[in-house]
C-alpha cells in the first residue's frame, strides 16, 4: 500500500477524471448533508460529521422490482428477471463507519451461498474513498464496536483531511485505477506521524462502552433478563432507526398485480414492526416491543457476531439521533453489559 | 431553571408517595440536543430526573394507550386534549390516570434547528432567557427561542391544558386557561391551501410524500394512531402497496391525514419524528380546520362534546354531496 499527498486544490482534477465515465456521489450540503452527484469538487460539502442517511440504498434499495411478471405473454417470457443497470461509480467522502457496513452488509448479500446479483452489480461497480473523521460527533460510538475513525476497513482510497491536503492511502486496485494518470508524491515519514497521532487522538477521545465485544454469548444466558423490558418501555416500534442504520439489511418481497401482469418488489422491512413475525397462520411470536427490541439488539450484538464474527453494528450513532422517544443504543449497552456482569469499569 | 420543573419534581414524589399512581410519566434529559426523553418515575428517588423546557415536545400520551398501569402523567395543552379524545374512544381507564397540566411554554422544532445552523452537526442546545443558544459545527448561534418553536405550537389554540386533575401553575393567579378556537384561527397563518393554486398544492404535497421512507415514525409516535392492524400493514386486501414509491406514500399519507380527521391535536409529533423531514402535518391542518368551521368542534378540547365525524346531527351541513 503506498502512502501518497493530494494537495487539496488537486481534488477537483481528480474529480474531472472520474466523471468522465464514472457517477461520482459525494456529501453535498442542501437541506442536510446527503450524497449526490457531483461533477466538481467545490461542489462538495467540506465540513460535516456524516450524511444524514446511510449509503445502503445504493446497494440494497429502499424498493427494487426484482421480476416482471406476465401470464400473457409467450411461456419463455412469462417471468423475466428485471435489469440492473450498474454504472461504474465512485462514492467519495464516505466516512469509516459506513465504509464499514458495506463489508458487513457484503456478508448478507454476498455469502458463500448465495450472491444477490442486484447488491453484487452496484456494488462490484462502485469504487469507494473513505475520509477519515477529524471530529466525533456526540452521538459516534464507532470505537466501542470494532471501528474507529482511521478504519479502512472497505476502502479502495483512504483519506486524511491535513488542511490544505489529504494524505491519501492506495489500498486496493481499483484505488489504484483511481489514481492513475495523477503523480501524486509518496508522503513524508513526518507527515504521515503528524496525521496518524492526530486521528489516533480523535479515537482516544472517544468514550468506550465497555464489553460491547464480549457480549455476544452473554446476551443468549440473559435472555430473560428483566432489564429487556427496562429498555423498550420508551420503544415505540417503528423503523426509524432501522431504515437509518448502516447494517440493518431485512427486507419482505411483495407482488404486485393488475390483471396477469405484474413485479416482485423488494422492499425494506423492519423487525421492530408489530407484523414483522406475522405468520400466515395469524400467530405472531413477537407481539410485545420488548421481544423486537431485544430481537434487534441481539441480531447485531449476538446472532450475527455468532455467524460472522464481527458485530453487526458500525457506532454511527444515527439511531440516537433519528429515534423520536428518546432511546439510545449506547445506554441499552451499558445496561444489557451490566445485566450480563460485562461491565468492567 | 424552569420554575416548573421543582413543582414537576414536588408533584411527582408527592402522587408516588402518596400512592396515588403506580408510576409518573414525564421528561428527562435526553441523548441528543433539541429532544428530551420520555422517563418513567417508579420511586421517589428518581424524581429529580425529571426536567421542564422547550425540549420537551414528544406527545407523551401515546404510552397511555390501553394502559393497564395506574400513571401519573405530565400533559402539556396538546397531551391533555390527546388524552380526551383516548377517553372518548375508550382507549383509557379514567380512574387509572391522574393528569398533571403543565403550562407549555412551546416546543422546539428540530427541524428548524438543524435548517437555521446549515446542516451543522448540532452539539449542544441550551436556553439563555428568552433565547436559544445552540453550539453546531464549533460555532456559537443565537436566536430568540419563538422563532425555532413549532409551528404546531405558534398556531396552538391551548398551551395550558384546560382537562386536567392537577395544574401546575408557571404564574400563581392566573386565571383559568380554556380553549380558544378563535386564537387558533387568528395564530394559524392563512392556510396555504386557500392561497395558492391547485397545481402548486399537489407540486408541494407531492414533492413531501416522495421523501417517505415508510418507516412509520409519524404513525408510532402518534397517540391517536393505535389500530391494532393499520390499514397501512394490512395485507388481505391489501389497501396501499408498502413500498417508498410516490403513489402509495401519497396514499399513505392521504388515508392517514382522513383517519386523523377531527381526532388529531396538532401537537406536531408527526412532524419531529420524522427522520427525513416530511411535512406530515400539512394536511392534517387542513382537516382540523374544516372540522372546526364545519361543526364548530375543537378536537380534544372538551370530553363532552361528541366527535363530529362519529355522530350524526340533522343540523349538519350539507352542502357538499347535492346541491339541494
Amino acid at each position: 500500500m503506498r502512502r501518497v499527498i493530494l494537495a487539496k486544490q488537486k481534488l477537483n482534477d481528480l474529480i474531472r477524471q472520474w466523471v468522465v465515465e464514472r457517477t461520482v456521489l459525494a456529501p453535498v450540503k442542501q437541506t442536510t448533508v446527503d450524497f449526490e452527484p457531483v461533477s466538481a469538487a467545490n461542489e462538495i460539502c467540506s465540513d460535516y460529521r456524516n450524511t444524514r442517511l446511510p449509503l445502503k440504498r445504493l446497494f440494497f434499495q429502499p424498493s427494487e422490482a426484482l421480476l416482471r411478471f406476465d401470464f400473457k405473454a409467450a411461456p419463455e417470457q412469462r417471468v423475466t428477471e428485471a435489469p440492473v443497470e450498474a454504472r461504474p461509480t465512485v462514492v467519495f467522502g464516505i466516512r469509516p463507519c459506513d465504509a464499514r457496513s458495506l463489508v458487513l452488509l457484503d456478508r448478507v448479500f454476498l455469502g458463500q451461498d448465495y450472491r444477490d446479483p442486484y447488491y453484487a452489480s452496484r456494488r462490484d461497480a462502485t469504487a469507494i474513498v473513505v475520509l477519515g473523521c477529524s471530529r466525533a460527533a456526540p452521538t459516534c460510538f464507532c470505537t466501542s464496536v470494532g471501528g474507529g475513525p482511521a478504519d479502512r476497513a472497505g476502502a479502495d482510497l483512504f483519506l486524511l483531511d491535513r488542511g490544505d491536503i489529504f494524505v491519501v492511502d492506495v489500498i486496493t486496485e481499483r484505488g489504484e485505477a483511481l489514481m492513475a494518470g495523477l503523480a501524486l508524491p509518496e508522503a513524508d515519514a513526518e507527515t504521515l506521524d503528524r496525521a496518524d497521532r492526530a486521528v489516533a487522538d480523535v479515537a482516544a477521545a472517544m468514550t468506550v462502552i465497555a464489553g460491547v465485544e464480549q457480549l455476544g454469548p452473554a446476551l443468549k444466558a440473559a435472555f430473560d433478563d428483566p432489564r429487556w423490558q427496562e429498555i423498550s418501555e420508551r420503544c415505540l416500534a417503528c423503523a426509524a432507526c432501522s431504515f437509518l442504520c448502516p447494517t440493518c439489511h431485512c427486507f419482505d418481497v411483495q407482488d404486485e398485480v393488475l390483471d396477469q401482469k405484474g413485479r416482485r418488489i423488494r422492499n425494506w422491512d423492519s423487525c421492530m414492526f408489530a407484523t414483522f413475525t406475522l405468520h400466515a397462520s395469524g400467530h405472531n411470536p413477537r407481539t410485545e416491543t420488548m421481544q423486537r427490541v431485544r430481537q434487534r439488539v441481539m441480531h447485531k450484538f449476538s446472532y450475527y457476531p455468532e455467524n460472522f464474527g464481527v458485530i453487526a453494528c458500525v457506532g454511527c450513532g444515527r439511531c440516537i439521533r433519528a429515534c423520536p422517544a428518546g432511546n439510545d443504543m449506547r445506554q441499552w449497552l451499558r445496561t444489557l453489559a451490566e445485566a450480563c456482569g460485562k461491565e468492567s469499569r | 431553571m424552569n420554575p416548573l420543573v421543582a413543582q414537576i419534581r414536588e408533584t411527582a414524589r408527592r402522587l408516588l408517595d402518596e400512592g396515588r399512581v403506580d408510576v409518573v410519566l414525564g421528561f428527562e434529559a435526553g441523548p441528543v440536543a433539541l429532544r428530551n426523553a420520555p422517563c418513567f418515575v417508579r420511586g421517589a428517588a428518581e424524581v429529580d430526573r425529571l426536567t421542564w423546557d422547550h425540549f420537551c415536545g414528544l406527545n407523551l400520551a401515546v404510552f397511555l394507550n390501553l394502559s393497564s398501569r395506574r400513571i401519573g402523567v405530565f400533559a402539556k395543552g396538546c397531551d391533555s386534549r390527546a388524552i380526551v379524545n383516548l377517553l372518548k374512544e375508550r382507549r383509557l381507564v379514567r380512574e387509572n390516570v391522574v393528569i398533571v397540566g403543565v403550562p407549555c411554554p412551546g416546543m422546539a422544532d428540530r427541524g428548524k434547528v438543524e435548517r437555521w445552523v446549515d446542516a451543522a452537526e448540532v452539539e449542544s442546545a441550551r436556553l439563555k432567557g428568552d433565547k436559544i443558544v445552540v453550539v453546531a459545527g464549533g460555532k456559537t448561534f443565537e436566536a430568540p427561542i419563538e422563532e425555532m418553536l413549532r409551528d404546531a405550537c405558534r398556531e396552538c389554540a391551548a398551551p395550558t391544558p384546560t382537562y386536567y386533575d392537577l395544574l401546575l401553575d408557571a404564574e400563581p393567579g392566573r386565571p383559568p386557561a380554556t380553549v380558544d378556537a378563535a386564537l387558533h384561527a387568528r395564530n394559524e397563518p392563512l392556510h396555504e391551501s386557500l392561497t395558492t393554486d391547485r397545481a402548486e398544492r399537489w407540486r408541494r404535497f407531492e414533492a413531501e410524500a416522495a421523501k417517505c421512507l415508510r418507516c412509520y415514525a409519524c404513525r408510532n409516535v402518534c397517540p391517536l394512531c393505535y389500530c391494532r392492524e393499520c390499514r397501512a400493514d394490512q395485507s388481505d386486501p391489501r389497501w396501499i402497496g408498502t413500498s417508498p414509491n410516490p403513489s402509495d406514500n401519497q396514499l399513505y399519507l392521504l388515508m392517514r391525514a382522513l383517519h386523523s380527521a377531527g381526532r388529531c391535536v396538532e401537537c406536531g409529533g408527526c412532524v419531529e419524528a420524522c427522520p427525513v423531514g416530511v411535512d406530515v402535518r400539512h394536511l392534517f391542518k387542513r382537516l382540523e380546520r374544516e372540522v372546526r368551521e364545519r361543526f364548530g368542534y375543537v378536537s380534544g378540547a372538551d370530553p363532552n362534546q361528541k366527535p363530529p365525524l362519529a355522530t350524526f346531527d340533522q343540523a349538519d351541513p350539507e352542502d357538499f354531496i347535492t346541491d339541494v
